[in-house]
């Protein structure tokens, strides 16, 4: 029991040792054998990453909710780790996307700078894990900034494109003010909660009578201050989820040049943070059972909230008809499933956050699959949508793309992306009539961009150059096979698996009701709320 | 008199941090510069560590905030009690020192990506970048 918690600290603290050991490898070894020696650590110590979340899966799923102390002070003096379902099962997805984006960059990426580049993937992926998991909000401003920095570094690996200077220039800049406007939003909630841990903070917001060991009562205005400091939040979340309007000035940019590894990856490491904090400031701390002053603030938040999600959504699924480069296409994918799952959390119901995780889900898989194949066309011919055709001599890969796009679209109920619009299909008809046809506009809309994939790829003729790359196509095609199949079990399970099913809409429901487990588990102190 | 002094210098603290941050997003997204968008940058940043500097201190019955350390021992509880209200919040300081390191890091790296920049287009300005080519920008 105490290993599974030890387990929690261990995870991020042991993927920055391996960036930092995999820095030192060529420093001390300048032979070719280094470069190996680096692949097989990376892929290694992604595989145990991979292993240690799902430990830490398995655990919470009997637990509920785990929490590890750092130091052993007790929280809220010390900071702590809080694992619940939803943040323990995105760990797991995060470090998988982890794995996946190893064993991809082994086929596609050939630099001598390799070793960065895999040092900056293991410290993106500690910011994202360590974001994950933390019970404190400054320990996650931290988080958002090793995330942030590795993310802008790995955009511009390439440095010798002046675009993808550019797009990490964008990034950079975008994203120094959205995280300083975080920790202002900080430094305000401690300036009238006196205290910087998540459940001190949920547990204030709904008692404010509370007094907690450490941090005892609140010191000034919660009604005020909360009002400022989550509304200052919400932008910053928008900012990292890539929704409209911060997220448009630089996530198309940073898709189509960041290394494409690292583009498939992104979504599941380093975007679905945005979606995650949501959810987690929303219903955890400012969520269900909140002090009556905030209960209208609240619904006004998420109204405003649903109609960016909304305007986003038609923006980029309009702007994905219309776009000729396979990367930025994805991207506005990618920017139009977060903007319905943002539109799902902002229903206030658990299909409606149900079915955000599960487009999040489908949509961490699915963007996979279509940045691998778009690794294909891109070293066979080049990075048109024209280029898609290079995949007809594939049946394998066809069967992918389409796997991907049915799921993405969410039409048929054999994939996971398709209960995750039916459930905010269902979750909006409780509110509105209107969101439900919303919903299914912009799915509709979609569709148009989706299947001009296919179009064009039966339509039109391309010709494979001769790349050394493409001799050997054994690990990607692998992957996307593995990947696209995992999206078919998972919709048949969701639809033929009760217990599986049963443990998604699980997430959901503790993640709206169970906040007094996280409370006291987080706290460990009994009877305050 | 003191009162008075206190809350003008708060005051004008306040309307410095707004005219700070205000200006500083102004050069971020207008200025084509990337030298002037980044010295907005660190503005923007450093006044938001100013304010949170401010968080710590506390004004009661008239008293100046004393620094958060106990000099003599043992202390009585009067003098116990007077530190807790009295004595400046470390923990503010100690966020804002860790984002002033944090930041040292980021404005590092991307210090590092304008000279990138500056060597593939020979200027500093974005208007280079738009136009596609090298074009000298005085501003």
């Amino acid at each position: 029991m105490r290993i599974m918690e030890y387990l929690i600290g261990l995870l991020p603290f042991f993927l920055v040792a391996v960036s930092v050991i995999i820095l030192l490898i060529p420093i001390l070894n300048k032979s070719w054998k280094s470069q190996r020696l680096v692949e097989l650590l990376s892929l290694t110590t992604s595989g145990i990453a991979v292993i240690m979340s799902l430990l830490v899966l398995i655990n919470v799923v009997e637990n509920r909710v785990v929490s590890y102390r750092f130091a052993g002070f007790k929280p809220p003096l010390g900071i702590v780790y809080t694992v619940d379902l939803l943040s323990s099962l995105l760990g797991f997805l995060s470090m998988t996307a982890l794995f996946l984006t190893v064993l991809y960059s082994k086929w596609f990426i050939i630099s001598e700078w390799k070793y960065l580049y895999y040092s900056l993937l293991f410290l993106l992926s500690a910011g994202s894990i360590s974001c994950f998991y933390t019970g404190d909000i400054f320990n996650l401003f931290v988080s958002i900034e090793l995330l942030s920095i590795s993310a802008y570094g790995l955009v511009a690996f390439y440095r010798s494109k002046p675009t993808a200077i550019v797009a990490s220039l964008r990034y950079a800049m975008t994203g120094i003010v959205a995280t300083s406007i975080y920790f202002f939003a900080v430094v305000l909630i401690y300036s009238a909660f006196g205290t910087l841990n998540m459940a001190d903070i949920a547990l204030k917001l709904r008692n404010p009578n509370a007094i907690t060991p450490f941090s005892q009562s609140v010191l000034g205005d919660i009604v005020l201050t909360s009002k400022i400091a989550f509304s200052l939040m919400v932008w910053v979340f928008l900012f990292k989820t890539g929704i409209l309007p911060i997220g448009f000035t630089w996530q198309p940019h940073v898709y189509s040049e960041a290394p494409l590894p690292i583009s498939a990856g992104f979504t599941a490491i380093a975007d679905s943070i945005g979606i995650y904090l949501f959810m987690r400031f929303f219903t955890t701390i400012l969520g269900w059972g909140v002090i009556e002053e905030l209960v209208v603030f609240r619904i006004t938040l998420f109204s405003f909230i649903q109609v960016l999600a909304i305007i986003s959504a038609f923006i980029s699924v309009l702007l994905m008809i219309v776009e000729k480069d396979i990367k930025k296409l994805i991207t506005y994918s990618t920017i139009s499933q977060f903007s319905l799952a943002l539109l799902g959390i902002t229903l206030d119901n658990v299909f409606g956050v149900v079915s955000a995780i599960l487009l999040l889900i489908s949509n961490i898989l699915g963007d996979a699959v279509l940045f691998y194949l778009a690794g294909l066309l891109i070293i066979g011919c080049g990075r048109s949508i024209n280029c898609i055709a290079v995949l007809k001599n594939s049946k394998s890969m066809v069967f992918s793309l389409v796997v991907a796009i049915l799921n993405l679209f969410g039409v048929l109920p054999v994939t996971i992306g398709f209960w995750g619009k039916a459930l905010l299909v269902l979750a909006g008809i409780n509110k509105s009539i209107t969101l439900p046809i919303i919903v299914l506009v912009v799915s509709g809309i979609s569709a148009i961009g989706y299947f001009k994939l296919l179009h064009v790829m039966y339509t039109y003729k391309a010709v494979t150059r001769s790349d050394q790359e493409l001799r050997n196509t054994v690990i990607p095609k692998t992957i996307i096979l593995l990947l696209s199949t995992t999206l078919i079990v998972l919709g048949l399970l969701f639809t033929l698996y009760e217990p599986f099913r049963i443990f998604i809409i699980n997430v959901g429901e503790d993640l709206l009701g169970n906040y007094r487990e996280y409370i006291v588990k987080s706290i460990g102190v009994e009877g305050l709320i | 008199m003191s009162e008075v002094f206190i809350q003008l210098a708060f005051r004008t603290s306040i309307i410095a941090f707004i005219v700070n941050i205000a200006i500083a997003m102004y050069g971020v997204y207008t200025r084509p510069s990337l030298i002037k968008k980044f010295i907005c940058l660190i503005m923007f940043t450093d006044a938001i560590n100013l304010f949170a500097l401010f968080i710590g201190f506390r004004v009661v019955n008239n008293t100046y905030p004393k620094p958060p350390v106990l000099i003599r021992e043992p202390v009585s509880p009067g003098e116990l009690e007077e530190f807790k209200y009295i004595a400046v919040d470390p923990l503010p300081q100690a966020l804002v020192l860790t984002a002033i390191v944090i930041s040292l890091a980021v404005f590092m790296f991307v210090i590092g990506l304008i000279l990138v920049y500056y060597e593939h287009y020979g200027t500093t300005s974005i208007k280079a970048m738009r136009s596609g080519g090298v074009e000298e920008v005085f501003e």
